[in-house]
């Protein structure tokens, strides 16, 4: 060993021991990096084969499941989930002034007016899936964007006070329709199979990515939901992960795959696709809940997301590229 | 399907990546923080107490604890391994601790001849005596006031809590804080502006 050696192997013992005796304030610091190393010098040991199962099973008797602390957010109805999105997309109309009424967005509708006016004729369409309205022919009503142009060209020339009004007043007839519909009912919302449930999570995805549309159009900041509408997506996300393979007229994968949705309202997932039970794993995905259901809407690509795929990477990849199969505009 | 649910940030770091899936409930996480850091938790937990068992009983309460608890990892404050680290440590001075305890209790039932069995505590403290011994800190900790020696003595080679340490010495916890800190700001000091050839 060189002197130099010496002299920083001993010096670093002495400030390893400083950290440890620092550490005995239990609000400490915890060891830095180079007091670690010099602590742990030649510590390092291979473990006990089996330590690993041992670690596992002590750490299952601790949390089986559930939050890592404190608890869980609560998960809201699809129908509650629906009117405090719409609550807050009228929050921002109603604090808009008239030039903002007019700026472009990046939707295939125009400028903020044409999107509200757009969302009246979703509303009338949903109303309609719950048998409120008369819905229009097939052709029509399996078209997103054909589905409400009649609204929007009706609503052109209406004032912004008289459009948000018909708007919220139909999103909270929504709201209230299918919170008193039966569960067990079942309807076409546009091309997808929905329960009232499905419809109002596609719905509440879908208010969100045009509040979202909005607030860019006026650069004002993206709305964040709270922990349990975001557990309410992110949920039902993952629950229908499974069928957008099937929804997009190809073959699904046949693997078990574990989705990890992070941060507010995440959770973990096992998921079947195919013939094949959730388990074993073939490959995780480990993703933020709020990009996920971002991604779900279209208003995020894959390459603005950062995204880790453990075990089949393409598998994966191919999972998260489907994850948009449901967004319509 | 399982779901397992969260409420914690996330992060962007591969240790927060880690952090964040232990939150989420994803326990091939855990797997993953134990294959980056299990030998160096069993080691050091088997270094401190110089028992294999003991050492894997440590390590499974570390990672159980950082499963239960992941969201008290502060990543701004310190890597997850000086964490594990730390956390390892303290565990396993408890557990030498604990075991000396129970052995002198035994001793004094007349169960155990200690001078003829040495303790896992005494084992400890001798090799840390040997590294007290070869190196400065001795004769630096020397160099200061007798109730500063005192205080770091109880700590580091007694492995005294703060508040132990209060008691031992009579004083109130605040105090003995103050003097630790104090004694420890001069260690820093002088090791800070020791030249390489004093270490040498």
């Amino acid at each position: 060993m060189t002197d130099e050696h010496r002299f920083h192997d001993e010096r670093d013992e002495v400030l390893a021991v400083l950290s440890m005796l620092s550490d005995l304030d239990q609000q400490a610091d915890p060891l830095d990096d180079r007091a670690l190393e010099s602590l742990t010098r030649g510590a390092a040991t291979e473990p006990p084969s089996g330590l690993l199962d041992d670690v596992l099973r002590a750490a299952r008797r601790r949390r089986t499941e559930g939050p890592a602390s404190g608890p869980p957010p609560e998960s809201v109805s699809a129908v509650e989930a629906f009117r405090r999105v719409a609550t807050n997309l009228h929050a921002l109309l109603t604090s808009l002034d008239a030039d903002e009424w007019g700026r472009p967005t990046e939707t295939p509708y125009g400028a903020v007016h044409d999107v509200v006016a757009h969302l009246v004729g979703i509303e009338r369409l949903a109303l309609g899936w719950f048998g409120v309205l008369p819905m229009p022919p097939d052709d029509v009503a399996f078209d997103h964007a054909l589905a409400s142009a009649a609204a929007m060209e009706e609503l052109a020339g209406t004032s912004t006070d008289a459009l948000v009004g018909e708007w919220y007043k139909l999103a909270l007839r929504v709201a209230t329709t299918a919170r008193s519909a039966p569960s067990d009912m079942f309807f076409m919302a546009h091309d997808i199979p929905a329960s009232p449930d499905v419809a109002m999570q596609l719905r509440t995805f879908e208010l969100w990515a045009h509040t979202d549309d909005i607030a860019v159009a006026l650069g004002r900041p993206l709305l964040m939901p709270d922990p349990g509408i975001m557990l309410t997506l992110s949920s039902a996300l993952a629950q229908a992960l499974p069928f957008t393979f099937g929804l997009a007229g190809e073959d699904s994968p046949n693997a078990g795959v574990r989705l990890v949705l992070t941060g507010p309202g995440g959770g973990t997932y096992d998921l079947g696709f195919g013939d094949a039970p959730p388990m074993p794993t073939a490959s995780t995905i480990v993703v933020a809940a709020y990009d996920a259901c971002r991604l779900a809407q279209r208003r995020a690509v894959r390459s603005d997301v950062d995204v880790v795929v453990e075990g089949d990477v393409s598998l994966g990849e191919s999972i998260l590229a489907h994850a948009g199969v449901f967004a319509r505009d | 399907m399982r779901r397992t649910v969260c409420a914690v940030d996330d992060a962007s770091s591969a240790d927060g990546v880690l952090l964040a899936r232990l939150i989420a409930g994803d326990d091939s996480a855990l797997a993953r923080v134990f294959d980056r850091h299990g030998s160096l938790v069993y080691g050091l937990a088997r270094r401190v107490t110089g028992d294999e068992a003991t050492a894997s009983e440590i390590a499974q309460d570390v990672f159980a604890f950082l499963w239960e608890h992941p969201d008290r990892v502060d990543l701004g404050r310190g890597s997850l391994q000086a964490y594990l680290g730390m956390v390892t440590h303290r565990r396993s001075v408890d557990a030498v601790r604990s075991l000396a305890r129970r052995r002198a209790r035994e001793a004094r039932a007349g169960a155990t001849d200690s001078l003829d069995h040495p303790t896992i505590e005494a084992d400890v403290v001798e090799s840390n005596s040997a590294t007290w011994r070869a190196g400065r800190l001795r004769s630096m900790i020397e160099s200061l006031p007798a109730e500063q020696q005192e205080a770091l003595t109880l700590a580091y080679f007694d492995g005294c809590t703060m508040r132990e340490l209060a008691e031992r010495l009579g004083i109130p916890e605040g105090t003995a804080k103050s003097r630790l800190r104090l004694a420890l700001s001069k260690l820093r000091a002088m090791v800070d502006t020791q030249p390489a050839e004093a270490w040498r």
